[in-house]
């Protein structure tokens, strides 16, 4: 046993080599640990950081009562899940429990039979559920062996439309409302122009994350409180709202009409208390019409324009009236044609037939064209002033652009500015009874409201208030004397009592009422020619509690209507504009709480 | 009376030169004269320097598991401690081991070395049947048989290797340095674990066997030109093995980390990012934020030095650097004290064992040699790596119990002879007992 077999300076040579070994280690910790600390440690910090937005809840919207709920959000599960978690045996079961749960068939069991039994790690089975599905699934999925694994329910905020409109398969102002996507970006109408205020400030959170991209729960800070969304009180009132969409309904049936909308507006303040077209759509299915018919979504009464037609006769009234070249009592000869241009055109009265020598208030009743032309043509000594001046009557009127009502995607309508492109005398006899320019039916509401309520510029607006914030009216300013007003009220009372086929199928018994139709031909731009039997029917005009003291604008639109009676200068419909209009009036005329006892007419004080 | 004497002695006695009992008799103290048998050697305390180092890497094992993965825990099991309560037991098993070792003399291993040998390569062949093995990250490295749970056969092995290897050396003597009596039966004995483990496979496990032989062989005496001849052949071998496209990528990614920091350089890059996160001093304790073990997904296991280096920075890190080498050359300097040979290749296979081990995993997280999954020793997580790393430990420490010093019976050279396969006279005219046939007079 004497001495040792092994090596003493082979085993000092192996110190030496843990020795070099360590050291090299200390000297490559040292360069990662000091010499490339600052760079990389930026890199770390980088790369596990992230920031996330937590949506506040978005506001709902009510009525002018402010207690309909117009549109509200509600938290809806999204069911999702991770096969991958499960044997294949487990997904099939899985899947099968789900579709006999959520009461699937066809399709759409298949659908999420596939997803499920899918090799992927995360995959969406169904969307929205209902809050009795959600807690059936949470309740089977818990306990030691449970029916359902490998599910996650994900709270998403869904917006709800709980009214129903007045049409079939149709939410309460579905057009003035708009909806809101699943990004939680509203679209058309309030829900995208006051998108801000809906869906206030999201909250923004700083968190560490791990590999997989997941936020670590106890890193998260708030950097950015946020707020939540702010409720809106429309000016509309629900069941006005809801008696306007059924009449609407009902008019397009009866005239096999394309599209009707209606606006029924208080003038002196702008608020607009019914708004509504036909057809309309269910917001609360807008996912499935966006992909078969996406035109549904645009809204006829901002977004779409036409030629007014006779409506504008108003416009030229208040021209000549103003410039003083007419008084209502102005004798005047309707010839039934009238040459211009030196006998290369002519503008014909719709039944073309003279009617001799009358007023300009009756000419107006009687919807004379040729009578509106010559007044038009005499505004001023020459053409191009004449056209200046109608033009201008237009302008400060508010058309050629958008009136800023408070509903996204409003256009401004097509006027041709004389000063740039000069008219000829034939296009300032179509303008003076509406045809050659586009205007929207708000722009008629605006106007004719500047006409009813002393001679002021109102905007119209359809929100009262944003959280507990009223809004106030916008006043553009005055654009006639109150004396004007007063005229071009009573011409318009004069119109539906002068004319006895207005008269029988307009007034109101114990109100007043008063207006102007209009029954414009509509150009086919593909054809190059004037549609054959359809029209475009239009009628604006007041209701009042007392005579002359008009308390609410209408403007009705009957949108290439097919009219039944066809003879030269009359076309009869089952339902015309100014019946429309009349049961309309009476139903808003009618509605408690929604005409004020006495008007403050912006700019001229209070009126009675 | 049994003892580890008597019981090697019936098992054939160590070719050790200068095999004549006589001279121990003499030098051996007079009151075991009479019973040469029952010899005992005077056991003194154990290096204590030693077990501080263990236990004080076990501990920093133990926070830096909990810290690196109560997070991921609780997030994936609702249990913060469902990987580090596991660590505690298995410290605490390991920890009976290695006073159980520690208290027994070392030279029992002998009796059980080649029994032990078979179980380990036995345990490593059980690992190709597919009924009881556990397949992990792609390779089958646990065993399963019955109820009991999974184990890992190659932490067994190097255990085993190395206590065979010494009894084997010792029993060689210097015999080692011959080419059939040494190096060949060397490679006979250590060649087929390592292709066992290689073929699991964990080249991690199979490196740090590999080089835990050679360098006890290196100890014992190898002949360095056959040692040189096998580096020599081995390095086409390595290079032939690495050509397979997963190696071959491995070391792309380990040569640019940067270039596929989202793929197989991830572990590496994020590591590092660990540790400059870290700096001089750290981020403190349970601060990490790759951690969490969120980004390194082995942070309480390969990768647990770099989370040390990250809440404790360099200072920490270092110091764990500097454990190990403590313990080396705590562990080398009981081999150069161990009262014979086994002893003494005993203590230097466990040290060279575990440091290399240890040197090895903290290569990889700072990015000087390829990834290679091995975990490091006391302070990663598992099971089977602990219990037996501590019972080598207790080895080590029991051999430590009987150092002896420098100058004293056993400190004579051994004669390793003129490489001519003579015998030679020991002494200050030393030369052969019979001139050479060719030798002219």
């Amino acid at each position: 046993m004497l001495g040792r077999s092994d090596s003493r300076t082979r085993a000092l040579l192996l110190l030496v080599a843990f020795v070099i070994v360590a050291g090299s280690l200390g000297i490559r910790l040292a360069y990662w640990q000091v010499v490339r600390r600052d760079e990389l440690a930026a890199m770390a910090v980088r790369q596990s950081s992230m920031r996330y937005e937590i949506p506040s809840k978005r506001g709902s919207i009510y009525d002018r009562s402010g207690t309909v709920v117009l549109a509200t959000s509600v938290s809806r599960d999204r069911l999702a899940a991770n096969p991958k978690l499960l044997t294949p045996d487990r997904r099939a079961q899985v899947a099968a429990r789900l579709v006999q749960l959520l009461n699937l068939t066809g399709d759409d069991a298949a659908n999420l039979t596939a997803r499920m039994t899918s090799d992927r790690e995360y995959v969406v089975l169904a969307r929205e559920l209902d809050p009795s599905a959600s807690d059936e699934i949470r309740r089977l999925s818990e306990g030691d062996n449970p029916e359902l694994a490998g599910l996650i329910l994900e709270p998403q905020s869904v917006r709800l439309y709980p009214q129903a409109g007045g049409g079939p398969r149709t939410t309460l102002a579905a057009h003035l409302l708009g909806f809101v996507n699943r990004d939680g970006v509203g679209q058309y109408g309030v829900e995208q122009y006051y998108q801000d205020d809906l869906a206030g400030l999201a909250t923004v959170v700083a968190a560490q994350r791990d590999a997989s991209g997941n936020a670590v729960p106890e890193s998260s800070t708030v950097i950015e409180p946020g707020y939540p969304g702010q409720n809106l009180t429309l000016t509309v009132d629900a069941s006005l709202q809801v008696a306007v969409e059924q009449e609407l309904l009902s008019a397009w049936i009866a005239d096999r009409a394309k599209r009707v909308s209606a606006v029924v507006m208080d003038p002196y303040t702008g608020e607009v208390v019914a708004y509504a077209s036909y057809p309309s759509y269910d917001a609360n299915q807008y996912q499935a019409l966006a992909a078969t018919d996406p035109g549904v979504f645009v809204d006829p009464i901002v977004s779409t324009v036409y030629e007014p037609g006779s409506v504008f006769k108003m416009l030229t009234a208040t021209a000549a009236l103003g410039a003083g070249t007419v008084t209502t009592k102005t004798k005047l000869r309707d010839t039934g044609t009238l040459q211009v241009d030196g006998g290369r055109a002519h503008v014909d009265d719709a039944d073309h037939k003279p009617m001799g020598v009358m007023s300009f208030e009756d000419a107006v009743a009687y919807s004379r064209n040729v009578v509106a032309a010559k007044v038009a043509l005499k505004l001023a000594p020459t053409t191009k002033a004449a056209s200046t001046k109608l033009y201008d009557t237009w302008r400060t009127m508010g058309f050629g652009a958008p009136t800023g009502i408070d509903v996204a995607n409003e256009v401004g309508g097509i006027v041709r500015d004389p000063a740039t492109s000069p008219w000829r005398q034939i296009d300032l006899a179509n303008g003076a009874f509406g045809q050659g320019i586009a205007v929207t039916p708000i722009q008629l509401a605006q106007a004719y409201g500047a006409m009813l309520n002393g001679g002021m510029l109102v905007q119209p607006r359809v929100v009262k208030a944003i959280g507990d914030r009223d809004t106030n009216p916008v006043v553009k300013g005055r654009v006639m004397p109150d004396t004007l007003s007063t005229t071009l009220t009573s011409m318009m009372h004069h119109v539906v009592h002068e004319v006895d086929f207005y008269r029988s199928r307009t007034l109101i018994p114990g109100y007043d009422v008063g207006g102007k139709t209009g029954t414009a031909q509509i150009w086919d731009a593909e054809r190059h020619a004037w549609k054959v039997n359809l029209f475009n029917y239009s009628f604006v005009g007041y209701v009042a509690r007392n005579p002359g003291r008009p308390d609410l604008v209408i403007a009705v639109r009957i949108e290439e209507g097919r009219p039944t009676v066809i003879r030269l200068g009359h076309l009869e419909m089952p339902v015309m504009s100014f019946e429309l209009f009349r049961r309309i009036a009476h139903t808003a005329i009618t509605t408690p709480d929604l005409v004020p006892d006495s008007h403050v007419a912006p700019g001229i004080g209070p009126r009675p | 009376m049994i003892t580890p004497l008597t019981a090697v002695r019936a098992l054939g006695r160590d070719r050790a030169p200068g095999r004549d009992a006589p001279a121990v008799r003499e030098r051996t103290p007079a009151r075991d004269r009479a019973h040469a048998n029952t010899l005992q050697r005077q056991r003194h305390e154990p290096e204590y320097g030693i077990l501080v180092a263990i236990v004080a890497l076990a501990a920093i094992g133990i926070l830096m598991v909990y810290s690196s993965s109560a997070i991921k825990s609780f997030l994936q099991r609702d249990d913060p401690f469902a990987i580090v309560g596991p660590q505690i037991f298995w410290a605490a098993l390991g920890l009976v081991a290695m006073v159980v070792m520690m208290r027994v003399d070392y030279r029992w291993l002998r009796v059980v070395s080649v029994p032990m040998f078979i179980v380990g390569v036995a345990a490593l062949l059980l690992v190709f049947v597919p009924a009881l093995n556990k397949v992990v990250g792609g390779s089958a490295r646990w065993l399963t048989i019955g109820p009991l749970p999974a184990v890992h056969p190659a932490e067994f092995m190097k255990l085993a290797l190395v206590v065979y290897l010494a009894h084997w050396f010792a029993k060689r003597g210097t015999a080692v340095h011959g080419l059939r009596s040494g190096t060949l039966p060397f490679l006979v004995i250590a060649g087929p674990v390592i292709v066992l483990v290689l073929l699991e496979p964990d080249l991690g496990t199979a490196s740090v066997l590999a080089f835990t032989a050679f360098t006890m062989f290196f100890l014992a005496g190898a002949n360095l030109i056959h040692l040189a001849a096998l580096v020599a052949a081995a390095i086409p071998a390595v290079c032939l093995m690495f050509m397979k496209g997963y190696q071959m990528d491995r070391i792309t990614a380990w040569l640019n980390p940067w270039d596929s920091a989202s793929s197989l350089g991830f572990h590496s890059v994020q590591g590092f990012l660990a540790l400059a996160l870290g700096g001089v001093v750290g981020a403190g304790l349970g601060e990490s934020r790759l951690a969490g073990g969120l980004f390194l997904p082995n942070a309480f296991n390969d990768f647990i030095f770099a989370i040390i280096g990250e809440e404790f920075g360099l200072l920490g890190a270092g110091l764990v650097i500097v454990l190990f080498l403590a313990f080396g050359y705590l562990g080398i300097r009981t081999s150069l004290g161990a009262p014979d040979t086994f002893g003494a290749l005993l203590a230097a296979g466990i040290t060279a064992w575990i440091c290399l081990q240890a040197f090895i995993n903290i290569a990889v997280v700072v990015g000087l040699i390829p990834v290679t999954g091995i975990p490091l020793p006391f302070v990663s997580a598992g099971g089977s790596s602990l219990v037996i790393s501590f019972a080598a430990v207790g080895i080590l420490l029991s051999v430590s119990r009987e150092t002896v010093e420098r100058g004293t019976w056993n400190d004579a050279p051994a004669d390793r002879g003129r490489r001519d396969g003579r015998a030679h006279l020991p002494g200050p005219r030393r030369g052969p007992v019979a001139p050479r046939a060719t030798r002219r007079a």
